[in-house]
């Protein structure tokens, strides 16, 4: 072999080893998240409407509302259909007819929020804009002299900007839910 | 003569990054980070103890604890610094580090648990199997008297991460300072 091959082949392996270096990150990330979009289509528990919305936002999406971030937990009254509550030891099954459709009281005054989409598609009614204010800074829009109370939203304010618009893309695709009635209401 | 040429070029280049290599390779590092663990790490308010630790993994697991699964929020107690709290429209919010992850919220009878490293290093004492089966399958001893499984906490929803996800939260918990529970009440928001 003569010297030139020998120095191009040691100059591309080295150059190879770096580039698969740098990629191995991202490359498993990407592995990682796309794992994560297929476990959010599994885990929805509603059927959803992707017409004319990014599939792998909604997919993620589901992913941080129903594993990650258990907006279920606090948006659905009761979170769990009769008989499928994890708590008490029965197999998981989501009160899907008032899914994410809020109405569970935490004090005076305060009661969380219907976020399934309105009549124009928008979740609990609101822009996407409205949505990341929210978020981020605590704008209650429905009473805009407060502050959204109990929501978690002082964390929620660090997500990335891919992570809130999938959520939101998420809340888009599923279909309109009331809260139940108030008699009907199991209490935890 | 084309050996010359590329050795003319290779050489320069070798000596430069054997030179500029340390530092090249902390460059490359955090380029392959991915923005979760850059953002994990970034917002992590409190010094975490990388020796012997998945700098990824704690930076993933921070973002989850931070941010998306937001813990902080029910097991650190207060949760933010007296005259900080953006619940009551204070700003700049400030976190209570001093008692950060260490449990002591009060639901009902139920008392969130501390998840800082205890004396072995074991966040909430536990060692990553038994913190695995709690979060996957909700069973905990800490309460028989109102049955196995733990209440409040929504394991029911969080039992669905991934196992890496998981073992994130788990080196990122093991990465955090030991604490202890604030006083209680004072800043106790009104929570179920």
């Amino acid at each position: 072999m003569r010297h030139s091959h020998m120095v191009a082949l040691v100059c591309g392996l080295a150059a190879g080893t770096l580039v698969l270096g740098l990629l191995r990150e991202p490359v498993g990330a990407a592995v990682q998240e796309q794992s994560n979009i297929d476990r959010g289509f599994e885990v929805a528990p509603v059927e959803l409407d992707l017409r004319g919305k990014n599939h792998r936002l909604v997919g993620l999406g589901s992913y941080l509302v129903n594993v990650v971030a258990a907006c279920n937990d606090c948006h659905t009254n009761p979170p769990y259909a009769p008989g499928g509550n994890p708590q008490l030891g029965e197999p998981k099954q989501i009160n899907t007819a008032n899914y994410l459709a809020g109405g569970t009281p935490f004090g005076p005054g305060i009661v969380s929020f219907d976020i399934t989409p309105d009549e124009t598609g928008l979740p609990a009614g609101h822009s996407y804009g409205e949505f990341v204010e929210q978020m981020r800074e605590g704008t209650n829009h429905h009473r805009p002299n407060d502050v959204l109370q109990v929501m978690p939203w002082p964390f929620y304010a660090q997500m990335s900007d891919l992570d809130l618009r999938a959520i939101y893309e998420y809340l888009r695709s599923i279909p309109h839910a009331e809260p139940a009635a108030a008699g009907a209401r199991i209490t935890r | 003569m084309r050996f010359r040429m590329i050795a003319s070029i290779a050489v320069p280049l070798l000596a430069v990054l054997a030179l500029a290599g340390p530092g090249l390779l902390t460059a490359a590092k955090d380029y392959s980070l991915t923005p979760k663990i850059k953002r994990g790490l970034q917002i992590a308010p409190v010094k975490l103890n990388l020796r012997g630790k998945n700098r990824r993994l704690v930076g993933l697991g921070s973002y989850l604890v931070n941010s998306q699964a937001e813990c902080v929020s029910c097991h650190t107690h207060p949760e933010f610094v007296a005259g900080h709290n953006p619940y009551l429209g204070e700003r700049p919010a400030r976190l209570n580090t001093a008692n950060y992850l260490a449990g002591g919220e009060a639901f009902g009878p139920f008392v969130t648990t501390n998840l800082t490293p205890d004396a072995n290093g074991n966040p909430g004492g536990l060692t990553y199997a038994v913190f695995l089966e709690r979060i996957r399958t909700g069973q905990t001893p800490a309460h028989p008297q109102f049955g196995p499984f733990i209440q409040v906490m929504p394991w029911p929803s969080y039992r669905e991460m991934s196992d890496q996800e998981l073992r994130a939260i788990y080196e990122y918990l093991r990465a955090i300072p030991h604490a202890e529970p604030g006083a209680s009440a004072a800043h106790r928001k009104a929570r179920s």
